[in-house]
């Protein structure tokens, strides 16, 4: 292969730079075939997990803080509905308790009023009573005392003003 | 240094094996690496795999830096790569130098101007080709008189003393670095048993020292690839 061997220090040696150029270029397809391309396909995978491992953990944060503030609200509004419920039941009871004691005040009232008419009624039908029975005995003892028939409906007026000015005595003595 | 290289000549280019083994090598030696590193990637990864993404981490951290955002995507396995290569031909020369009788067969392949030149041609004709993949031609020319107009001649300047620092840099404290080494080993060699032993702590501490100084520059070779990068790739 050498047509000749020339033993030197001096020279300039040109083919190096070829032989440099190739076996640079051979070195560097080999290393990067071989070695580079596996190596910083593995970098690039493992990159990218943890990119979708950081924005995975992101996602799942923010879904969690949003769980927590919908949570905290419904919290928040079942106490604001506790606090409406126990006060409107409160006013509800208080309007049940009013209107049982007005619905009583006027019951008792009523029961007055009827007790007081029923009364009056039987007064009025004991005077009735008692106005009837006055008369029949008045007749019997008149016509015992003068032993004569009284006509009782010919002297009906006439006890009746009697009876009259009896009540109005016993108004005015009251 | 007067070490001798064995040069073959090839369809008239002269080839120095050297250069060319070592450079094998340490190609190799990157491939095997991140080849056991990456069997079986899985999911949760397993503590091989941490140290290969760990260096694909810190390579992209460089990119990232000097290219923001989605433009950066292009050039992560290139800055992972030119930075392991770079990593390890730094190295090689500290744990291995194969002399044959006046032939020096195997160094550090960065210790040679024509290797680091290599690598920044290589890197700077990527970031003319991405300027006018994104700018067109038209927009990649008008890039050269901008801000100002009167700045071209530097700008065209620019071009080749970026060049020529990205490699020289590198050149300069690899060779460097080995220079010394030889120097404290023909130091070890020049007065028996004595000079032997004495030798020892300065070649340790030497070559810890220069683990150091391979790792800085290749760190610093990728970060400036990355800016010059970043630089073709934004309208001034």
């Amino acid at each position: 292969m050498a047509n000749e061997v020339i033993l030197a220090t001096t020279g300039l040696y040109t083919g190096d730079l070829l032989w440099y150029l190739i076996l640079f270029a051979v070195l560097l397809v080999a290393v990067g075939h071989f070695a580079w391309n596996p190596v910083n396909d593995m970098m690039e995978k493992r990159r990218n997990k943890i990119n979708d491992d950081i924005d995975h953990a992101q996602s799942a944060r923010q879904t969690a803080e949003e769980q927590q503030k919908k949570t905290a609200a419904a919290l928040a509004d079942s106490k604001n509905q506790a606090v409406a419920i126990i006060s409107k039941a409160q006013q509800q009871g208080s309007a049940q308790q009013d209107q049982i004691i007005a619905q009583a005040h006027t019951d008792a009232e009523t029961m007055k009023k009827q007790a007081e008419k029923d009364a009056a009624q039987a007064r009025q039908d004991a005077l009735a009573h008692a106005k009837d029975d006055i008369a029949d005995l008045s007749v019997q003892i008149a016509s015992k005392l003068i032993n004569k028939e009284l006509d009782a409906s010919a002297h009906q007026q006439l006890i009746d003003s009697y009876i009259k000015g009896l009540d109005n005595n016993n108004g005015q003595t009251r | 240094m007067d070490d001798k290289y064995p040069i073959v000549q090839l369809w008239g280019l002269h080839f120095n094996l050297t250069n060319d083994i070592s450079g094998l090598v340490a190609a190799l030696i990157v491939f095997g690496l991140v080849y056991w590193l990456s069997r079986k990637p899985q999911f949760r990864p397993t503590k091989k795999q941490n140290l290969i993404e760990w260096m694909m981490d810190f390579t992209d951290g460089i990119v990232h830096s000097a290219i923001p955002g989605d433009e950066a995507q292009p050039f992560r396995l290139y800055a992972f790569v030119l930075f392991l290569f770079v990593f390890m031909s730094n190295q090689l020369g500290l744990a291995i130098e194969v002399k044959a009788g006046d032939l020096t067969w195997f160094r550090s392949p960065t210790a040679d101007p024509i290797i680091t030149m290599s690598l920044a041609l290589m890197t700077l004709l990527l970031t003319h080709y991405f300027s006018i993949r994104k700018f067109g031609f038209g927009g990649y020319m008008r890039n050269y008189t901008k801000p100002f107009a009167f700045l071209l001649p530097i700008n065209l300047l620019e071009e080749f003393t970026n060049f020529l620092t990205l490699a020289l840099r590198l050149y300069g404290n690899i060779f460097a670095g080995e220079v010394l080494l030889t120097l404290i080993h023909q130091f070890a060699m020049s007065m028996g048993a004595i000079s032997f032993i004495g030798a020892i702590p300065l070649e340790l501490i030497w070559q810890g020292f220069s683990v150091f100084i391979g790792s800085i520059q290749a760190y610093v070779f990728v970060t400036l690839a990355m800016v010059y990068m970043s630089r073709k790739l934004e309208q001034e």
